[in-house]
């Protein structure tokens, strides 16, 4: 390979903060192999917003686990920030969810007998940053999602909504090279969902933060660079938001029957 | 994979943790600690009663016969007990341990290594033990020295031999402390070692 190509394919994979090859997921049910990932490639560039799309069961969350370093995958590479995650013990793999991973969960996740500002700054607490530094990018992120006024509120004290924006502060409290969001609308009513994607989209521009994000929800195709498709463990398809668009009209069109002139 | 350091967890995190984690599930922890203390106390009981007999000068041993030291079946009883009470902290902290399974998940997400788990939960159920060993401990040694006063009457109990018995309070919380130890090690190392996707998913 002559020099300028090794540069280029350098230059190249610097730019990728996630780099998925054949990941592969099995699991054994009784004499039934349930193939929940069946060789996935994917590429994030660095502060891109993807969304990964697909009906139930057809791999989306398998696909977070095993890209954030929460399930080992029975085949394929993982690269997060050029790492490979297969390599790393546990103990390594610790420190990369805490330092190079935040995480979003349908069901928010916080740590119930902490308030909005202890769990946000609970990721810090395992990077080892001392408490007045913590405290102050806890309440700097708390401010950024809009919950200024609610640091000593418990999760229990907290609507649903409120409780998903102490989330993404949390998942941003280490300045992760990517943030996994897991179905983040899911369990939110329309109003919230979408000032959730809003929220999301704005902390990607503004920090510049990678966002891989699953959902079933079309809202979020507004927000988001790109569009995976993923149907039984396996990437369908792989859009850009202008081309969605189009096909999500051509959907459209084919279930009314009407074109989206005469619409 | 220079690059890499350790998370960390500092020791009173783990400790506010703990104590949440008694107090969030506070009715039950006591049912847990009166079993403790009761097994505790009857220990204590034997071996404070021992302890002041063994004081008593041999003649005035001679008079108080019939009532003197506490015969080796007795210790079988112990025995039931302290194993009863094993197997009610082992309980408590199977509990308490699959209640919290997705919290552990979301501790190993934001980086939590599985030593800062064991770390928790050790701790909760040696708060508990060393509390039901102090609880039971001096219920025991009060027990003991009425019962002592009853058999032998007052005039034979000195100031000194009291004051020696008191020595089995410290050990009767080790003794406690230790079996909650021996009953949460096989639950707590298990739990710990649940990958985060697989606690995540656990319903309860």
């Amino acid at each position: 390979m002559s020099e300028q190509l090794l540069k280029a394919s350098a230059q190249l994979s610097s730019s990728l903060a996630v780099i998925v090859r054949g990941a592969k997921k099995y699991y054994h049910m009784g004499s039934e192999t349930v193939k929940a990932l069946d060789g996935i490639d994917l590429e994030i560039r660095r502060g891109e917003y993807v969304s990964i799309m697909g009906p139930s069961g057809s791999g989306k969350t398998t696909l977070f686990n095993v890209v954030g370093g929460l399930t080992k995958p029975t085949g394929g590479e993982v690269f997060i920030d050029k790492t490979d995650i297969g390599r790393l013990g546990p103990n390594e793999l610790a420190w990369l969810r805490c330092r190079k991973i935040g995480y979003i969960f349908q069901t928010f996740n916080l740590i119930p007998i902490m308030t909005a500002l202890q769990n946000v700054t609970l990721p810090m607490i395992f990077a080892g940053i001392d408490r007045g530094l913590r405290d102050a990018k806890g309440m700097e992120l708390l401010k950024m999602v809009g919950l200024e006024d609610r640091v000593q509120h418990k999760p229990t004290e907290l609507s649903g909504g409120q409780q998903q924006r102490v989330a993404i502060a949390r998942a941003f409290a280490n300045d992760p090279a990517i943030v996994l969001a897991d179905e983040p609308t899911g369990n939110l009513d329309l109003k919230t969902g979408m000032e959730i994607i809003h929220l999301m989209a704005e902390m990607n521009r503004a920090r510049g933060v990678t966002i891989m994000c699953n959902t079933h929800d079309l809202k979020i195709i507004d927000a988001s660079d790109r569009i995976v498709w993923i149907r039984d463990g396996k990437v369908s398809k792989i859009e850009t938001k202008d081309q969605v668009e189009i096909s999500v009209g051509q959907m459209r069109e084919r279930a009314t029957g009407k074109t989206a002139e005469e619409q | 994979m220079n690059q890499y350091g350790k998370s960390q967890f500092p020791i009173q995190q783990a400790f506010l943790f703990a104590l949440q984690g008694i107090r969030l599930r506070l009715g039950r922890m006591l049912l847990v600690l009166a079993g403790v203390a009761v097994a505790i106390a009857f220990t204590n009981v034997l071996l404070t009663t021992n302890a002041l007999f063994d004081a008593l000068p041999p003649k005035l041993t001679a008079e108080a016969q019939g009532m003197t030291r506490q015969g080796v079946f007795r210790w079988l009883w112990v025995a039931v007990a302290l194993l009863i009470c094993t197997a009610g902290t082992l309980n408590a902290i199977v509990m308490s341990v699959t209640e919290r399974i997705k919290e552990i998940g979301t501790l190993k997400c934001l980086g939590s290594r599985d030593i800062h788990i064991v770390q928790i939960f050790l701790l909760e159920s040696i708060l508990l033990g060393m509390l039901g060993g102090l609880l039971g401990g001096v219920i025991g040694y009060g027990a003991a020295l009425l019962n002592f006063v009853a058999a032998v009457g007052a005039k034979y109990l000195t100031a000194k031999m009291a004051a020696a018995a008191v020595v089995y309070i410290p050990v009767c919380i080790g003794v406690s402390a230790a079996l909650a130890l021996l009953a949460s090690v096989v639950p707590v190392f298990m739990a710990a070692k649940v990958e985060p996707a697989a606690a995540m998913r656990y319903e309860v």
